[in-house]
C-alpha cells in the first residue's frame, strides 16, 4: 500500500486535475490575464515615466528660472558687470546658459559658480561638495546630466579636444535635455568666455530697493521668472486619454478571462459536486478556487508585466514626441523597470481575475449537491442572460444621455464615453439574437434553417468575444474618425494660418527692429508683419497676448468661428479683441462680451470681436493690434516676424543671414513649418493608433480563445449533421460562415458606436481636455476598411478551430454517438 | 439489401492495438428487422458505424443496395448516409437549436425527399402532435427518441441503424419505441438493424445476431 497523502492535498490534487485535461483553458486564462495586464502596465509605465520626467523638469526649471538681471537686448553680459555689481553690494549670482547642438537634438547647458550658487535660497539643484567640487571646478571639469542627455552630450562633445573635454556624470535628478557644469566649463563649450547670460537674485532680495550703478542702468533690466507651465496639469488630459485606452484594453482582456473561467466552471461542475459529496466543504472549495485563481493570476501578471514593459518601450518614443510636440514637455527616452511595476502588475492581474471570477464563485457557492435535470436549458438561460444584458445596456445608454445633458468636466466626459461603450457592448447580444431570429424565420431549406438556429444557439458562447470585438472596432472607428477629421481640419487650418512665406525669430527686440527696417527696404518682400508677444491674465487665468498688424492675409484667409460684422476693423481700429476657442470655452466668453485683460500698465477692457480656432495650443490666447500691445506691454517681446515675398524663399533666407546676421536656423519657411506641424500631429496620434491596434489584437485573442474553448462542444453540435450525410467540408464552411456572419453584424453595429465615440471625442472630450471643438467628419471608406478588418480578425481567429474541425477524424466524430465499441 | 463480408476493424489505444471486429459477415433483406446483441465492448456500435460509413474499415466489404460502402470516399459515404442510411442513437442526438417539427423533417429535407403527408402521418403515429413547437430539451426521453425515430423514417431510407435506441428509456417507453420502429419498418420496407442489450426486445426482431469478441457467434 502506498503512503496516504494528507487529506488536504488529496482534495487539492483532485481539484487541480482539471487543468491536466484542459490545457487549452489554462492557456486561454493565462493569455487573457497576461494581455490585459500587459496593456494596462504599459500605459501605467508610460504615464509614470512621463510624470517623473515632468517632476525633474519642474525641479530643474525652478532651480534656474529666478528673478534675474539681464541685458535689455538679451545679449550676453560681461563678467565685468558681475564684478561691479558685487562690489556695489548687490548679491548677484552668475549664470551662463545656452544650447549645444542643433535644435531638437541639442542639450541646454547651464553653468553656475558652485560657491555662490550654493548660497542661493529656495529650490536649487544640489551643488557638488568636497573632492567632487574640485573635479567640478578644475579643468577639464565635470558636467552633470541624466542618462539619456549624458549620452547625447557625449556625442556632442566628441569634437572637443580630449584635454578640454569635461567628464560627464549621471545625475538622475536633472531634467532631460539639460546639463549642469561649472561656469568656466560651460562658457568654454558655448564660446562665451568672459560672458554671462543672467545674474540671478536671491529670493530674499528686495527688488524694490535695487539701485543699479549708473553705467549699468542703461544696459540691464530685471526679469521675473517666466510663468511656469504646469506640465502635470497641462498633460493631464493626454495621460487620462492613455489611461482610458489602457482601461479599455484591460477590460477587453478580462472578457477573455471571464469567458475562460465560465467555461472552466461549467466543465468542472460535475467534479466539484463529487468533491462536495466526498465531504469537501463549500468554504474549502471556495478557498481552493480563490487560491487557484490567485496563483494563475500571479503567473499571468508576471508575464504581463514583462510584455507591458516591451510594449511601453516600443511606444515610448512616440509618447515622448507627442508630449514634446503638444506641450513642450521633455520625456527621457529609456524606461526603468521598477519593482513597483511587478507588484502593481501582479496585483491588477489578481484583482482582474478575481473580479472576472466572482460570478463563478457565486455559482459554486450556490451549487446544489445533486445534479438536477435542467429542463429550462440553454434557451431560457439565454433569454434571461440577454434580458439582463439589455437592461444593463439601456442603463448605460441612459447614463450617457444623462451625462450629456447634465455632466461637466473631463471625468464626466470619459465616464460618458465609457457608458456609450459599455451600453453598446451589453446591447449587442440582444441585437444579434434579434437578427438571427429574423434570419431563421426567413430561412428556407434544412441547412439554412440549421445555420441560423445553430448560430443563435452558439451566441451565448461567443457573445463575450463579439462584445470585445465590438468595443475594439467601435474605439477604432471612433478614434480613427476623430484623427482623420482632425487631419482634414488641421490641414485646412495650416493652409489658413501659415499664409506668410517666411517666419523669422530674431534674438532680440533690437534685432527685430533692424530686420523690419531691412525688410521694408527690400523690393522682393511684399509685406512685413511683426508678431509681438506678451503674457497677461484675463478673467483670472493666464493668457498669451499676441499682437498683429492689420493685413489682407489675415482678413482674407482666417475663418473665425464666431465674429462681429467687421472683426478685423473692430480689433485693429476700435476696442475689439480676438480670442481663441480655448478662452471662449474656459471663460465662457462670446462675441460682444467684455473681457478685462490685466496688462503691465493696468487693466485693458475690450469687447470680443471674434473667436478663432487654435488647434494644438494648450493656452488661452488673445490677439490685439501691435500698437495696443506696445502701449500696454512695453516690455513685451517683439521678436517674431512673418514675411510675404515675391522672390525665392531660399534667396531671402540667404540675404537675411548675409545682410542682417540672422542665421538660417532662426528662419522657417511656410512649407517647412507645415511639414513640422504635420509631423507633430502624426506623432501625437501614433500612440492612439498603436493602442487601437493592440485592442483589436486582444479582441482577436478573445475570439480565438472563445472559439477554441467552444470547439470541443461544437463536435456534439455538428456530429448529428455529419451522421445525416452532410460532409465535414460543408460543415466547416458553414461554421466559418457563421463566425463571419456574427463578426459582420458586430462590425456593422460598431459603425454607429464608432460615430458616437467620434462625436464624444470631438464634441465633448476635446472641449473639456484641450478647449477646442472639432467638426464631426464621417468617413465611410474608413468604416468599410474597419468592417473588413473586423471580418479579417474573426477569420484569422477562426482559422485554427475550423482547421481542427475539418481535420477531425471520423473516429472522433463517431465517438460523439458511441457509448461503447 | 445489406451484405457484410469479413469485416475487420481495429483501433489504436494507449495499451496497444485493439481488434474490435475480427471478420464479421452477414446479410439482411429489405423490410427485415434484425437485432444484434453482445456484451459491452463486443463491437456492436463499431459495426453499426462502419456500415453507416461513419468510420472506415480495415478489411472486408459492405454493400448496401449495390453501393460498395468500403470503396467510397468521405464524400461518397456522406451521400450514402443522406440518401440510403439513417441512424438512431441512444443519446437521441437531436438538433437542440431546432423545434421538434424542424427536427422531424430535417433529414428528409436534406435528402430532398420531404413528403408533408408522410410527415403528418408520422407525427400522428408517433403521437407528437402536441409538442411540435417545443425544443428537444423540453421533452421526456421517450418523446425525444420518438422524434429521433420519426426523423429517421421521414426520409424513407433503405436502411435504419439503431444503436441502443432504448438504452436511456424505461421498459414501457422502450416497448412503445420498438413497436413504432417495427411498424414503420413494415410500412416502409426499410431494413432495420438494432444493437441492444435487451433480450426481450431483441426476441421481437425477425432475426437475432450475437456478437462476441468481434465475431458473430
Amino acid at each position: 500500500m502506498t503512503q496516504q497523502a494528507p487529506p488536504l492535498l488529496v482534495d487539492v490534487f483532485a481539484f487541480l486535475t482539471h487543468w491536466r485535461r484542459h490545457k487549452l483553458q489554462f492557456i486561454t486564462l493565462v493569455v487573457g490575464l497576461a494581455s490585459a495586464t500587459a496593456l494596462w502596465t504599459a500605459v501605467q509605465a508610460l504615464n509614470t515615466h512621463a510624470r517623473a520626467s515632468y517632476d525633474r523638469s519642474a525641479a530643474t526649471l525652478q532651480a534656474f528660472d529666478r528673478t534675474s538681471l539681464v541685458a535689455h537686448d538679451r545679449t550676453p553680459i560681461s563678467e565685468q558687470v558681475f564684478a561691479d555689481l558685487r562690489r556695489s553690494g548687490i548679491p548677484v549670482i552668475p549664470l551662463v546658459e545656452g544650447r549645444l547642438g542643433p535644435p531638437g537634438a541639442g542639450v541646454r547647458l547651464v553653468g553656475i559658480d558652485p560657491l555662490s550658487y550654493g548660497r542661493l535660497g529656495g529650490a536649487s539643484v544640489a551643488v557638488p561638495q568636497g573632492t567632487n567640487m574640485l573635479a567640478f571646478l578644475e579643468p577639464p571639469g565635470l558636467l552633470f546630466a541624466e542618462a539619456e542627455t549624458a549620452a547625447r552630450l557625449s556625442s556632442l562633445l566628441e569634437t572637443v579636444d580630449v584635454a578640454n573635454r569635461p567628464v560627464i556624470e549621471i545625475r538622475t535628478t536633472l531634467a532631460t535635455g539639460q546639463a549642469l557644469g561649472d561656469i568656466a566649463v560651460v562658457q568654454r563649450l558655448l564660446g562665451l568666455e568672459g560672458n554671462l547670460s543672467r545674474l540671478l537674485l536671491p529670493d530674499e532680495y528686495d527688488i524694490s530697493g535695487l539701485k543699479l550703478p549708473v553705467p549699468w542702468q542703461e544696459l540691464l533690466e530685471v526679469t521675473e521668472p517666466p510663468v511656469r507651465v504646469d506640465l502635470d496639469g497641462l498633460t493631464d488630459s493626454f495621460h487620462l486619454n492613455l489611461t482610458a485606452f489602457g482601461l479599455l484594453c484591460f477590460l477587453v482582456g478580462l472578457f477573455i478571462v471571464y469567458s475562460a473561467i465560465g467555461l472552466a466552471v461549467e466543465d468542472r461542475l460535475h467534479a466539484l459536486r463529487t468533491l462536495r459529496i466526498c465531504g469537501v466543504s463549500r468554504q474549502k472549495l471556495l478557498v481552493m478556487m480563490i487560491m487557484e485563481m490567485a496563483g494563475i493570476a500571479t503567473v499571468a501578471g508576471l508575464v504581463g508585466v514583462a510584455g507591458g514593459y516591451a510594449i511601453a518601450a516600443l511606444l515610448l518614443p512616440d509618447v515622448a514626441a507627442s508630449l514634446r510636440g503638444l506641450y513642450g514637455a521633455q520625456v527621457a527616452g529609456s524606461l526603468q523597470l521598477d519593482v513597483s511595476w511587478w507588484l502593481g502588475g501582479v496585483a491588477i492581474s489578481i484583482l482582474g481575475a478575481l473580479g472576472a471570477a466572482i460570478g463563478a464563485f457565486v455559482k459554486i457557492s450556490n451549487m446544489a449537491l445533486l445534479e438536477s435535470r435542467n429542463v429550462a436549458a440553454w434557451r431560457s438561460k439565454q433569454a434571461k442572460t440577454v434580458l439582463f444584458q439589455s437592461i444593463f445596456g439601456i442603463f448605460f445608454a441612459l447614463l450617457a444621455l444623462f451625462l450629456h445633458w447634465f455632466g461637466s468636466g473631463l471625468t464626466s466626459a470619459f465616464v460618458q464615453m465609457a457608458s456609450i461603450l459599455l451600453g453598446a457592448a451589453f446591447l449587442l447580444p440582444g441585437l444579434l439574437l434579434l437578427v438571427l431570429t429574423v434570419g431563421k424565420t426567413a430561412a428556407r431549406g434544412p441547412l439554412p434553417q440549421w445555420f441560423w438556429a445553430d448560430s443563435r444557439q452558439q451566441l451565448p458562447g461567443l457573445s463575450l468575444a463579439l462584445m470585445a470585438l465590438l468595443l475594439a472596432l467601435g474605439a477604432n472607428i471612433g478614434v480613427s474618425g476623430m484623427v482623420e477629421g482632425f487631419r482634414h481640419t488641421f490641414d485646412a487650418f495650416l493652409e489658413e494660418r501659415l499664409s506668410a512665406d517666411l517666419y523669422v525669430l530674431t534674438s532680440s527686440n533690437q534685432e527685430a527692429g533692424r530686420t523690419i527696417a531691412w525688410a521694408t527696404q527690400n523690393p522682393d518682400i511684399t509685406a512685413v508683419l511683426p508678431i509681438w508677444d506678451a503674457t497677461a491674465t484675463a478673467e483670472g487665468r493666464p493668457v498669451n497676448v499676441v499682437g498683429f498688424t492689420d493685413h489682407t492675409s489675415y482678413r482674407d484667409t482666417w475663418t473665425l468661428l464666431e465674429n462681429t460684422e467687421d472683426p478685423w476693423t473692430d480689433t485693429t481700429k476700435k476696442n475689439g479683441v480676438l480670442i481663441n476657442e480655448q478662452l471662449h470655452y474656459r471663460a465662457g466668453l462670446s462675441v460682444g462680451e467684455t473681457l478685462t485683460i490685466v496688462s503691465e500698465t493696468g487693466p485693458l477692457v475690450r469687447k470680443v470681436a471674434g473667436i478663432y480656432s487654435d488647434y494644438g495650443n494648450p493656452r488661452s490666447e488673445v490677439r490685439l493690434a501691435n500698437s495696443i500691445l506696445e502701449t500696454y506691454w512695453p516690455s513685451g517681446e517683439r521678436r517674431r516676424l512673418a514675411l510675404h515675398a515675391r522672390a525665392d524663399i531660399s534667396e531671402i533666407t540667404a540675404q537675411l543671414t548675409e545682410e542682417v546676421g540672422i542665421p538660417a536656423d532662426r528662419t522657417i519657411n511656410q512649407s517647412g513649418l507645415k511639414a513640422f506641424s504635420r509631423a507633430v500631429f502624426e506623432k501625437t496620434f501614433a500612440v492612439s493608433a498603436a493602442l487601437n491596434t493592440l485592442t483589436l489584437g486582444v479582441a482577436g485573442i478573445a475570439m480565438i480563445t472563445s472559439l477554441l474553448t467552444l470547439a470541443g462542444a461544437r463536435l456534439t453540435g455538428v456530429a448529428p449533421l455529419w451522421a445525416m450525410g452532410v460532409r465535414r467540408r460543408t460543415i466547416t464552411y458553414l461554421e466559418g460562415l457563421k463566425i463571419l456572419l456574427l463578426a459582420l453584424f458586430t462590425s456593422l453595429a460598431a459603425i454607429p458606436l464608432g460615430i458616437a465615440i467620434s462625436w464624444c471625442l470631438v464634441a465633448v472630450i476635446n472641449v473639456e481636455a484641450f478647449g477646442w471643438r472639432l467638426p464631426l467628419h464621417l468617413f465611410p471608406d474608413q468604416w468599410m476598411t474597419l468592417v473588413i478588418l473586423g471580418l479579417a480578425t474573426a477569420l484569422i481567429a477562426s482559422l485554427y478551430p475550423l482547421w481542427r474541425l475539418w481535420r477531425t477524424p471520423p473516429a472522433d466524430l463517431s465517438k460523439v454517438f458511441a457509448h461503447e465499441h | 439489401m445489406l451484405c457484410v463480408k469479413n469485416l475487420m476493424k481495429a483501433y489504436a489505444s494507449p495499451q496497444g492495438r485493439v481488434d474490435v471486429l475480427k471478420g464479421v459477415s452477414f446479410d439482411m433483406a429489405s423490410g427485415e428487422a434484425v437485432a444484434m446483441m453482445g456484451e459491452s465492448g463486443s463491437g456492436k456500435s463499431t459495426l453499426l458505424h462502419v456500415i453507416a460509413g461513419l468510420d472506415a474499415i480495415d478489411a472486408g466489404s459492405i454493400d448496401i443496395d449495390g453501393d460498395r460502402v468500403h470503396a467510397l470516399d468521405d464524400a461518397g459515404r456522406a451521400l450514402l448516409r443522406r440518401h440510403k442510411v439513417s441512424l438512431i442513437f441512444q443519446q437521441f442526438n437531436l438538433i437542440t437549436s431546432m423545434t421538434v417539427e424542424e427536427n422531424l423533417v430535417f433529414e428528409a429535407k436534406l435528402a430532398g425527399r420531404h413528403d408533408p403527408d408522410w410527415a403528418k402521418e408520422l407525427v400522428d403515429r408517433l403521437d407528437l402532435g402536441t409538442v411540435l413547437d417545443r425544443y428537444p430539451e423540453q421533452l421526456s426521453g421517450g418523446q425525444q427518441q420518438r422524434v429521433a425515430i420519426g426523423r429517421s423514417f421521414a426520409s424513407k431510407p433503405r436502411l435504419v441503424l439503431a444503436d441502443e435506441p432504448t438504452g436511456n428509456l424505461d421498459e414501457d417507453n422502450s416497448d412503445t419505441v420498438v413497436d413504432i420502429a417495427f411498424d414503420l419498418v413494415a410500412r416502409t420496407g426499410a431494413g432495420f438493424l438494432m444493437a441492444t442489450h435487451s433480450r426481450r426486445l431483441a426476441e421481437r426482431a425477425d432475426r437475432l445476431l450475437r456478437l462476441r469478441g468481434g465475431v458473430l457467434v
